[in-house]
């Protein structure tokens, strides 16, 4: 301090009667009164209150105060709230100081005795903190004008022409051939029952030609660096071997091609249909570009081949040489929007699948029933027949300490929208076997009743097993379903012909792998974290990440697209601002005591530190500093110091409590 | 050598004799030696757990306290039943400090130790993990060419505890069946309960069970089943009469040991494995008389 | 089984206790562990069979049901012989469950003697019979040990104690 005289404000908040109740505050007013330094010490009900604010501002005037301190909750709740009340006094908010007397007292023991002697010495570290404070200004940097979006989903497509329609420049990155997700999928959708390619295809061609959206489009980021405000990205662009910029869409390429029959398991539709080698995955498809599979095709593979597609092509857009392209891209924030995939089956071997015939999933369900899928919307059995009797088994996975604990919310929603499609298209009696019916949302309920008065039979029961093993002549040939009927009170065998498996929803299988390259973290379910459950869904604890849509939890599709509209504005409010500000704690190296170890260039979790060859010293980067003390506690000479938490504040803190 | 230390079971003492029979000169002709623990007691099965608990276990205990005066070595425990008994008491003493308080006290009163050192190991286990199923082929010298064998678990080898095999999907045993050159068919109640004590206590289910897998057995034209413990043995094969009785439905399926049908492909006699203890026996091509 | 396992555990958490220590599906059960490994909830289901019948023993609650009385015998015979004879064990139960099936039971029995199954005469007994009492007296003196089973929800009605 620069000879000025300390004049400290030191105000307890009551907090109603959750501090007052346990901790003496009289006593521990008249105690701070009588600290080195304190010209005021006083008592309120409600210190972040407008009226107890007011009284800090009123003494920062009259009384001059130049150090604050507050003694009542937690700082993660109201520090930023006292440091705006200090500043609009005029006070720097780095020289005001927080105690906590509440979740570190008075809600921590009932022994009042105890709890007023630790209130007083914490007030007093306080104090004794506050007296070296120094002023400090946050640093402003500024912020790249890009958007990334990772994952082209239903998320990731509407949070992307939000962001393009407010006029900022968007990177959607996409790895599979075409953007549409699951969604894309999907027949119809619930409740509504709209033709989920119908409301789907329109946004990704409104995508498609936007001005302010590049599509890359099968691509993975392969590498993020940087800060809040500043993330430099690599994206690798996997080789199609057919020039993006050339190809019409036309597919003469894909009939010319040397193999007469579809041989390979098609990705879109799960395997249950075949494609060529070079193939569009779905007609609908966004970029409508051809591609090659290098596993598959003739020429890549064993290097002999007529090359027909090539002769087929009138643009010239089939290049075998082509090879995988990186793209360097600068951003301001991030969304992540990469969706989830399906519980894998085989995990619960009591439902046969993959075993037993005529055993799908809901998903490959969706295949069957879909006009564009391999039996064009009419599902059949293996043999080419139309079954007679349909069992839906909910909660495939889910609900299950075994396998994932939580409810993958959508599946009683998709299980009865499946029911309704399934008795539409075939005429077939359908059973849903549930443990509860989890239909929450907007017209859920509705969508229940109607599949009630629908005639489909709801059985109550989680289904033990599923068995060809027939125990009388009219189970000869049928997967039997063994279950107990929990409305009716008996233990039922019902012969189905095919079993549809409501599989849960899990985060896709790369999803570590990518929120290592973010720094985001997880749950134990492996969904991607959130920064408060409550009141922050969006954003993550990495600044400038934000998340939307499945891949923060199983959700349906109005809660995605919502969830993609709020990370879109809170990722455009970033970028919008143009500035990010920094925290101030940075850590600070004293040159004339550093050794030019590097022991902390190694230790910095955010690269934030970098050596001067030239000096021998290392100097840390400000922007990129998180202030998270690591190098500060590992500097073996004591070179490296942290504002607002340097080694003097601390052992005067210390120094206060002993 | 290998060496195990054995605990019969007071049903290898009684009805499941050509269990025993064929587990010693199985594992003899293996070069194992099997060592009977000296003065066990019974294992409490699950009648002893429906009266009383910590007695139950203490009872199971002893015979595993006794166990560790050998030196580590392994339990082979041929009864699926005593298996998962004895199994289910070590894993209790361990989950529960309290109990194993009581119990090593208990021991304790009559000299004995337990530190719960001994592990419980079924022979099928053992067999195919100890030695395994590349070694046992090599042994076999009369391939049971066309058998069609139904591979029956039963449910205690396979449930709590997964050592032997995955309950919903085993294999051990149709792994067993295929190196002794037979063909284990597709069956539905692999590790489904043949009813226990049932057909003893309440006739009327025990044999329904019992009736269950005699039709699938049939259905899959099973030339023999192959059961691991002796309980599974006497529910499948002593009451086909009584339930031709019954349903009217003739099953006529041999039951034997999967130690019968190793010792018969590994090349012992008839005798050395018991068939002829049997009720009926299987007809094997160049094997049985 | 007149009740399945579910709403056995369903009376339990509501306070039915008559219903269900007079319940025969508990007894009927051969702990054959298929529920407890399928539970998705990881509920002990078979432990808590055990435990129902244990109570319904101790309490003498059980409807004249013959397998009560066959674990009793069973437990006397270890504790006279430490292990079980099958064939006099089956004799005894042959003889609860009725005189009818004592004698039906005869031809099997008989066959089991010719295929060299079946002792008649035979006692199957420990040598130390005696190192056995003291362990098992032992286990009897002082408190028993209560095993804690996570109970899967707070039980609703009034509070069942579950003891080993």
């Amino acid at each position: 301090m620069t000879g000025e005289k300390t004049r400290i404000g030191v105000y307890i908040c009551d907090c109603g009667l959750n501090i007052l109740g346990v901790v003496d505050v009289p006593s521990v007013v008249q105690y701070a009164a009588t600290l080195d330094n304190v010209v005021a010490a006083k008592e309120y009900k409600y210190m972040c209150s407008d009226p107890g604010q007011d009284i800090i501002k009123k003494d920062i005037k009259e009384l001059k105060l130049n150090r604050v301190v507050v003694a009542s909750c937690t700082p993660t709740l109201h520090e930023r709230t006292f440091r705006t009340t200090v500043s609009t006094a005029g006070l720097n908010p780095f020289l005001f100081h927080m105690v906590n007397i509440r979740e570190a007292v008075s809600w921590v023991t009932a022994d009042k005795k105890r709890a007023t002697e630790k209130a007083k010495t914490l007030v007093k570290a306080g104090v004794m903190r506050v007296t070296l404070q120094e002023p400090l200004e946050p640093k402003t940097e500024p912020v790249a004008p890009g958007i990334l979006v990772i994952g082209g989903g239903i998320a990731g497509i509407h949070a992307s022409l939000a962001l393009a329609n407010a006029g900022t420049k968007v990177h959607l990155v996409e790895r599979e051939p075409s953007i549409g997700g699951n969604m894309a999928r999907f027949d119809k959708t619930f409740p509504t029952l709209d033709c989920s390619a119908c409301i789907l295809t329109p946004k990704m061609t409104t995508l498609r030609v936007h001005p302010n959206i590049s599509l890359y489009s099968y691509s993975e980021v392969v590498g993020i660096e940087g800060y809040v405000g500043n993330f430099d990205v690599i994206v690798e662009r996997k080789p199609r071997y057919v020039n993006e910029d050339l190809c019409i869409g036309c597919l003469k390429c894909i009939e010319a091609c040397v193999y007469k029959d579809a041989r390979f398991p098609n990705e879109f539709d799960l395997g249950l249909a075949k494609r060529k080698p070079i193939y569009i995955p779905f007609p609908q498809a966004v970029p409508t570009k051809v591609l090659i599979d290098p596993d598959d095709c003739l020429y890549l593979k064993l290097g002999k081949c007529k090359q027909t597609c090539a002769d087929a092509c009138e643009k010239d857009a089939i290049d075998f040489k082509q090879k995988p392209e990186r793209v360097n891209l600068k951003v301001g924030s991030i969304i992540v929007a990469t969706g989830f995939k399906t519980f894998d089956p085989k995990r619960k071997p009591q439902y046969g699948y993959g075993v037993l015939p005529n055993v799908y999933t809901a998903l490959e369900a969706e295949r069957l029933l879909s006009p564009t899928g391999p039996t064009e919307g009419i599902p059949r059995l293996q043999d080419g027949t139309m079954p007679k009797t349909v069992g839906i088994i909910h909660c495939i996975g889910s609900r299950d300490e075994n396998t994932n604990v939580y409810c993958s919310k959508v599946c009683c929603m998709y299980s009865l929208k499946l029911a309704h499609l399934m008795k539409e298209r075939t005429g077939a009696e359908v059973y849903n076997f549930y443990i509860d019916m989890r239909t929450t949302g907007k017209g859920y309920e509705e969508f229940y009743k109607k599949l009630l008065e629908e005639g489909v039979r709801f059985v109550r029961g989680r289904v033990a097993e599923l068995t060809t093993a027939p125990l009388s002549k009219g189970e000869k040939g049928k997967l039997i379903v063994r279950v107990e009927d929990t409305l009716a009170g008996y233990v039922r065998r019902i012969p189905v012909d095919m079993v549809i498996l409501s599989v849960g929803l899990e985060p896709q299988n790369d999803a570590q792998e990518l929120r290592r390259m973010l720094n985001l973290s997880c749950g134990k379910d492996g969904f991607f974290i959130e920064l408060h459950p409550k009141l922050a869904p969006v954003s993550t604890a990495t600044d400038g990440i934000y998340i939307a849509g499945a891949c923060q939890g199983p959700k349906d599709i109005p809660d995605t697209v919502a969830q993609a509209g709020a990370a879109a504005s809170e990722a455009l409010a970033l970028v919008h601002r143009g500035v990010v500000e920094i925290d101030p704690y940075v850590a600070v190296t004293d040159e004339d005591l550093c050794s030019g170890c590097q022991i902390c260039v190694g230790l910095c979790p955010y690269f934030a530190i970098e050596y001067d060859a030239e000096k021998k010293v290392s100097r840390v980067k400000d922007v990129m500093c998180k202030g998270c003390g690591v190098c500060v506690a590992a500097c073996p000479s004591g070179a490296i110091d942290q504002k607002h938490f340097r080694d003097a504040f601390v052992l005067a803190e210390v120094a206060g409590v002993i | 050598m290998r060496e195990y230390l054995y605990y019969p079971g007071c049903s290898l003492k009684g009805i499941g004799g050509p269990y025993e029979q064929s587990l010693l000169s199985a594992f003899s002709k293996l070069g194992v030696k099997l060592t009977e623990i000296a003065d066990w007691n019974c294992c409490g099965a699950t009648a002893y757990m429906s009266v009383d608990a910590n007695m139950a276990i203490a009872l199971a205990a002893r015979n595993l306290a006794i166990a560790e005066r050998s030196d580590g070595q392994d339990i082979i425990a041929p009864c699926s039943g005593c298996y998962l008994s004895l199994t289910k008491a070590k894993a209790m003493l361990e989950q529960y400090p309290e109990l194993r308080a009581k119990v090593v006290g208990a021991l304790g009163q009559a000299s004995l130790r337990y530190t719960g050192r001994s592990n419980v190991r079924h022979p099928l286990e053992v067999l195919m993990t100890d030695i395994g199923a590349k070694e046992l082929k090599k042994l076999v010298t009369k391939p049971l060419k066309n058998l069609k064998v139904v591979p029956y678990y039963g449910c205690a080898i396979l449930r709590p505890y997964e050592a032997v095999s995955d309950p919903h999907a085993p294999t051990v045993l149709e792994e067993m069946i295929s190196l002794a050159g037979a063909t284990p068919l597709d069956y539905p109640y692999k590790g489904r309960c043949c009813g226990g004590m049932l057909t003893s206590g309440v006739q009327t289910v025990g044999l329904r069970l019992a009736e269950i897998l005699l039709e699938a057995a049939k259905s899959a034209q099973a030339d023999v089943i192959v059961t691991t413990c002796p309980l599974c043995h006497y529910n499948l094969e002593c009451y086909q009469d009584k339930l031709r009785k019954s349903t009217g439905k003739e099953f006529g399926v041999p039951v034997m040991y999967f130690t019968q049908m190793l010792g018969l492909a590994m090349g012992l006699s008839e005798e050395e494995v018991g068939m002829n203890r049997l009720l009926r026996k299987p007809a094997i091509a160049g094997v049985t008389a | 089984m007149d009740k399945t396992p579910r709403r056995i555990i369903g009376l339990i958490r509501a306070g039915f206790k008559d219903e269900v220590l007079s319940s025969i599906s508990p007894w009927i059960c051969t702990s054959c562990y298929s529920c407890t490994v399928e539970c998705p909830a990881k509920i002990k289901i078979t432990d808590i069979m055990f435990v129902v019948k244990r109570m319904a023993m101790q309490e003498k609650s059980y409807r004249r049901f013959v397998i009560p009385d066959i674990e009793e015998e069973f437990v006397r015979m270890v504790r006279k012989n430490g292990r079980l004879t099958e064939s006099k064990m089956g004799i005894k139960v042959a003889r609860k469950s009725g005189i009818g099936n004592l004698l039906s039971m005869v031809p099997l029995a008989w066959k089991l003697m010719r295929h060299d199954r079946l002792k008649l005469f035979h006692t199957e007994r420990m040598v130390n019979i005696d190192e056995l009492r003291t362990v098992l007296e032992a286990m009897e003196t002082g408190p028993r040990v209560t095993l804690p089973a996570k109970p899967p929800v707070v039980p609703t009605g009034h509070h069942q104690e579950v003891t080993a």
